[in-house]
């Protein structure tokens, strides 16, 4: 007889990397199923032609699209293949997932994040509800990831800091550029208060990991220095120390077996030669990023579950949610500071680290009273070269070329230094943002591809709006120059939550609270799709406490 | 044709690598256009390890790559301290781009048709070859061509590929001697890559380990 796990996971990213961490430390067998490559640290280099400009960490959109469905100006839904280009929801497909990419700004939500409805009401055309757990259930598992997964920063007080069971985080700050004072003045001038971000970077070293060397090249590039804190670092590693932990990369996923009695027995998967495989186990926990995670369990159809596993409610890739928001910049010309301060501004690889948050609520007249707001944080442009040069081409839409475009791009690239903010707002479930799977489009295996719509609220762009005008403030009073704000209801294919969100009631949710399928005895889900609601806050933080603690329930079955 | 879209979120540079449909043929052009004959094979190596199908299928010919280079030229010329595009081998990186298996045969024919359609509008308005024009008129001709809105979005995908060349590691054979970064100032970041994990070969050298 083949061997049974004790658990099976898919995918290997945040959401997966606690459960192994903590299942194979407590003595328990683990294999985790992951579609991509396992890429080790050494050959995370800064190529921007490898991290930035092909699918490389992506799929081979040809291989395996996605269908996509947007609202054209008649306000009819259409849908769309990406198989030749286009946008795509994919993020990094590999060991680790998407956590090797990203910059690692983090925030814990806020204690009113998780009783929204209750806080603020309804509003009309969204799906919000109150969270089954509560922050202090989660506080213990935040400061467990800032010690295990490793966050940096400075607690500073204000009126919407979260409660700490802890007085400091276990890093200390990341080194920062001139700018972030200048920020801290400017708010103080404004009457904002700057706080310090935290982030998923350690400043010291962390047994094998070493601590941050500013590469300047964090968001969307591996790290050289294990000083991310990425699944695969910070937990898989570990989790292969105990030898109970077994990873296969190279392995999708395409279809969950249950039986009569509503379990999970096997996972069937393509492997790196496109046999079919499969894995048994005791429990299986899915964490393969909110899409694909909802995708895989609508392709689990069985006599009990026929519209897809745990989906007898239909709930299944409903009321799926991003991170609300948008982006603004504004430029440092050369021209207006002194050649000190310009060198100082110019110089590389040190953080800015700062964000307001303010108006997480917003308490405004003008704005129509109390509500839900959000976090701005200020960051530097991206040091892409390729990127930054490609941007200078077009002059109000004129092409520019030869000595012109030349110009433009040295211009660019050493009298000035663009700063932005990036504007962090709730994503406000709805009937119209959802996974379900395409009827047609199969990726190169045969499996049926994502289907996404990708609807969302006016309210996500009245509280972006609202929060940018603010921000923009910091930007004229810092003396920058080109000052652009851009907040639109297009979804941010990194910052992705929901499908099968969490809740008390059966009839309406897919998970209970400690994120096990109602329906579904060993069945887990520990990626963002648990949550009915995101906070104004990227996720990952949360992601990886909740996975924490959800860890801690599966122990807790076992025993 | 789209222009390659950033997305307006947390630092996901991750910036797709497309070309979608809008305008991909030029029908008039195409109905006008004399092909038969035309081709032969160019000898070119590729900078990557991918034998250069696409070309050697003889899509592409000698006059072709020779009006690529010329254009490339007029819209990254040489100046006192910065590269031309032929310092970077920009010629030589777009026939790469050209062999890359991922790349969909469409966009590849996307960026040759353009070719066929910069020397019929250089026919039509100079009742000459683009490579027999002097090279005022080749200049005039880029300037009437980038007025258009078909010719904006060739250029425009030229002019990336350019900046590609400009910039991208010296592994991938443009960028010679680090002029781009050098013209710039620009810190590309460590650590470098490797032969062995360049695009191109990153994926095989991974599912090979
Ligand atoms: C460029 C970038 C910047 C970011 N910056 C930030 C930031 O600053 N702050 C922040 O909080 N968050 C950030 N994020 C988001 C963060 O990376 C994600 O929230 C987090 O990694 C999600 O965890 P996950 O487990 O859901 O998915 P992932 O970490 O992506 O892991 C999912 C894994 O599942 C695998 N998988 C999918 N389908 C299958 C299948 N069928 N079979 C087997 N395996 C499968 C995938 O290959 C992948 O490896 C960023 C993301 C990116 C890409
Ligand atoms: S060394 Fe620091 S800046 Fe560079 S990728 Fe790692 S964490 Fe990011």
């Amino acid at each position: 007889m083949s061997k049974i796990y004790d658990i099976c996971i898919v995918g290997s990213g945040a959401g997966a990397g606690p459960i192994a961490y903590e299942l194979s430390k407590a003595g328990k067998t683990v294999v985790i199923l992951e579609k991509g490559p396992w890429i080790k640290t050494e050959d995370f280099t800064k190529d921007e032609i490898v991290s930035s400009r092909r699918s490389v960490y992506t799929p081979n959109l040809k291989d395996e699209p996605q269908v996509l469905e947007k609202k054209n100006s008649k306000g009819e839904w259409i849908a769309e293949s990406n198989a030749d280009g286009g946008r795509d929801f994919w993020n990094g497909n590999c060991v680790g997932g998407s956590s090797n990419f990203m910059s690692g700004y983090f925030h814990r939500m806020k204690p009113k994040d998780f009783k929204l409805l209750s806080t603020y009401g309804e509003i009309k055309g969204a799906n919000i509800v109150d969270w089954p757990i509560s922050y202090e259930d989660l506080e213990p598992f935040y400061e467990k990831v800032e010690r295990v997964v490793g966050v940096s920063g400075k607690v500073v007080s204000h009126s919407t800091l979260e409660p700490r069971s802890t007085k400091e985080f276990p890093y200390p700050p990341l080194a920062t550029n001139i700018v972030s004072k200048w920020i801290d003045l400017a708010c103080n001038d404004l009457g904002y208060l700057s706080v310090d971000v935290a982030r998923s970077i350690i400043s010291k070293p962390l047994n094998k990991r070493n601590s941050c060397v500013y590469s300047n090249y964090c968001g969307s590039y591996g790290c050289s220095s294990d000083a991310k804190g990425s699944s695969r670092v910070a937990l898989l590693n570990d989790a292969l120390e105990t030898g109970n932990c077994t990873i296969l990369p190279y392995s999708k996923v395409y279809y969950l077996k249950s039986n009569t009695d509503n379990k999970v027995e096997k996972a069937f998967y393509h492997d790196r030669e496109n046999n079919k495989q499969e894995i048994s186990a005791k429990v299986f926990v899915i964490a393969a990023q909110a899409i694909e995670t909802s995708r895989l369990l609508l392709l689990s159809k069985s006599d009990n579950f026929k519209n897809g596993l745990a989906n007898n409610n239909g709930l299944v890739g409903k009321n799926l949610i991003f991170s609300g928001g948008g982006l603004g910049s504004g430029q440092f010309l050369k021209q207006d500071f002194s050649d000190k301060d310009f060198s100082a501004l110019m110089v590389g690889g040190l953080f800015v680290n700062r964000s307001i948050q303010n108006w997480y609520e917003i308490n405004d007249t003008d704005f129509g009273g109390k509500a839900k707001g959000g976090t701005v944080d200020f960051l530097f442009e991206h040091a892409n070269g390729i990127r930054k040069a490609v941007r200078q081409k077009f002059d109000n839409g004129r092409l520019l070329y030869g000595t012109e475009l030349k110009d433009k791009i040295h211009s660019y690239f050493t009298e000035q230094r663009k700063i932005t903010f990036e504007i962090f707002n709730d994503w406000l479930p709805t009937n119209d943002c959802f996974v379900s799977l395409d009827k047609d489009v199969e990726d190169k295996w045969g499996d049926k591809v994502a289907r996404i719509r990708l609807g969302y609220h006016e309210q996500d762009i009245k509280v972006g709006n609202y929060l940018g005008e603010k921000a923009k403030l910091v930007l004229e009073k810092l003396g920058t120059k080109n000052i652009k704000l851009g907040v639109s209801g297009s979804a941010p294919p990194n910052l992705v939550a929901g499908g099968c969100r969490f809740g008390i009631n059966p009839q309406k949710s897919v998970l209970d609270k400690n994120c096990r399928a109602h329906d579904v005895k060993n069945l887990y889900i520990t990626d963002a799709s648990f949550m009915p609601t995101g906070g104004s806050v990227p996720y990952t933080w949360t992601i990886y406490a909740n996975s924490f603690r959800v860890a801690d329930k599966i122990k807790e079955e076992f025993n | 044709m789209k222009e390659i879209k950033e997305k307006s979120i947390i630092n996901s540079l991750r910036e797709p690598f497309y070309f979608a449909n809008s305008k991909l043929t030029r029908k008039q052009f195409i109905r006008g256009l004399i092909v038969a004959g035309l081709f032969t094979q160019i000898p070119i190596s590729s900078c990557s390890n991918k034998e250069n199908s696409f070309v050697e299928d003889g899509k592409l010919n000698n006059e072709k790559l020779r009006l690529l280079t010329s254009i490339q030229e007029i819209l990254f010329p040489k100046t006192k301290n910065s590269p031309s595009a032929s310092d970077v081998n920009a010629d030589k990186y777009l026939l790469w781009i050209l062999s890359d298996e991922n790349k969909s045969t469409k966009d590849k024919k996307y960026i040759i048709d353009g070719l066929s359609w910069v020397n019929q509008t250089s026919i039509e308005n100079y009742d000459k070859d683009y490579l027999n024009l002097d090279s005022n008129q080749q200049n005039n001709l880029v300037k009437i061509i980038s007025d258009e809105s078909w010719g904006r979005d060739w250029l425009s995908i030229i002019i990336t590929y350019i900046i590609e060349a400009v910039l991208a590691d010296p592994l991938y054979e443009g960028n010679i001697d680090e002029l781009g970064w050098k013209w710039l100032n620009h810190n590309p970041g460590n650590p470098r890559p490797r032969k062995e994990i360049l695009y191109g070969n990153i994926k095989e050298t991974l599912a090979n380990r």
